[in-house]
């Protein structure tokens, strides 16, 4: 019983984070809203635990690059949106290798700035 | 049991919370306190003033396919303790399946199937918990097909055969009844009243015609009506302003708590 249970739960729960098809008897519209709502909020929760990436980076291209990075990764595990973010930041350090030595500051408590 | 008026705790409106006078209990969200660093002084001060504190879980997937992780539930029983909570609450819904978190409360599907696996969870729940659970009804955009029962059938089936008590969010009825249909009136008359613990009040938004409870922005004269509503027909022990984000001044603050209070008053005149 719960592994049908689960089978429709994780049907929808694909739809509604990694983008796959609305499930029958859904309607499309309202799976569509409530995906770019979580969606929204996923990105507000994870880049609020980090202000300074958004910093770093600009608040449009913050939000840009992380709705490329969520797109390929979904939450982790457990869902913590702090996590989420750090996961964000190896994102761009894999793109960009700059972001390990910023990381690496920010664990060390250092304030590096550019110049 | 009597709560009285209640805020959801936030850092951003500590201040505000510690200077309200009529203070009478706070919700922490569980996620936001690990066991692992100290209860925050304002919180300890509100403790000393004899404001009750009531864990409120996010996470645990009550109505999940799977059984509650005992992890996430020691941490709610952990924060009852260190608060001398009267109870604890969470919501009738999930947040994960297998490998995804959605990060936000989904509906359940109202079927024989899902009322079973939610009531064998509420047990297992129940049994590590030392207090009383009470459980939220959610707002939802997306609503599964082909319904066993309607909203408020099921809610009452789960609290009846669970024990647990409600944690009414009125705004989250009016929500649904605008987005679904319905008449949050009829709802109300349809729960078992005498089972709420606490209500939640909140603030939303209306877009391209649908409302959306987002937390943000000032209480909405019609969610405050169905809370006066509510009072004409059965007081419940407590009420709680949620606000999660767009923090308000203290004057807006303080005009929120009062639109409450008035609205808790004028129900209480007519019954």
């Amino acid at each position: 019983m719960r592994e049908s249970l689960e089978e429709r739960q994780y049907a929808l729960m694909k739809a509604l984070v990694a983008g796959g098809p609305t499930p029958p008897g859904f309607e499309p519209k309202r799976i569509q809203l409530l995906a770019r709502g979580l969606a929204c909020k996923r990105r507000r929760e994870a880049l609020a635990c980090w202000p300074q990436v958004s910093a770093r980076l600009g608040q449009d291209s913050a939000v840009q690059l992380f709705s490329q990075y969520a797109h390929q990764q979904p939450r982790p595990r457990g869902g913590s949106p702090r996590q989420d973010g750090l996961q964000f930041i190896l994102w761009l350090a894999r793109r960009k290798p700059g972001w390990w030595l910023w990381l690496l500051s920010q664990k060390l408590g250092l304030n590096l700035r550019r110049s | 049991m009597h709560l009285g008026i209640g805020v959801s705790w936030r850092p951003e409106l500590a201040l505000w919370i510690d200077r309200y006078p009529k203070l009478g209990f706070v919700e922490l969200m569980v996620e936001h306190f690990p066991a692992t660093r100290p209860l925050p002084q304002s919180l300890k001060r509100l403790q000393d003033r004899g404001v009750q504190m009531i864990p409120h879980g996010l996470s645990l997937s009550l109505g999940g396919a799977r059984p509650p992780d005992p992890a996430r539930l020691a941490a709610i029983e952990q924060l009852a303790q260190r608060t001398q909570a009267p109870l604890v609450s969470e919501h009738l819904a999930f947040v994960r399946a297998r490998d995804l978190e959605s990060g936000h409360l989904l509906p359940l599907e109202r079927t024989p199937e899902g009322l079973q696996v939610v009531l064998e969870n509420l047990a297992l729940a129940q049994a590590s918990l030392s207090r009383p659970l009470y459980l939220e009804n959610i707002s939802t955009l997306a609503e599964w097909p082909n319904p066993s029962w309607e909203e408020a059938e099921f809610l009452q089936l789960v609290l009846q055969r669970s024990g647990c008590g409600l944690l009414l969010d009125v705004a989250n009825l009016y929500a649904n009844s605008l987005n679904h249909g319905g008449d949050p009136v009829d709802f109300l008359q349809r729960l078992p009243l005498e089972r709420i613990g606490y209500v939640h009040v909140g603030g939303g938004v209306v877009h391209d015609g649908i409302y959306h409870d987002t937390h943000a922005a000032p209480v909405p004269p019609e969610v405050l009506a169905l809370l006066e509503e509510l009072c004409a027909l059965h007081e419940p022990p407590g009420v709680l302003l949620e606000r999660d984000e767009n923090f308000p001044n203290e004057e807006d603050f303080l005009s929120e708590m009062q639109a409450i209070e008035r609205a808790i008053e004028r129900g209480r005149r007519r019954r």
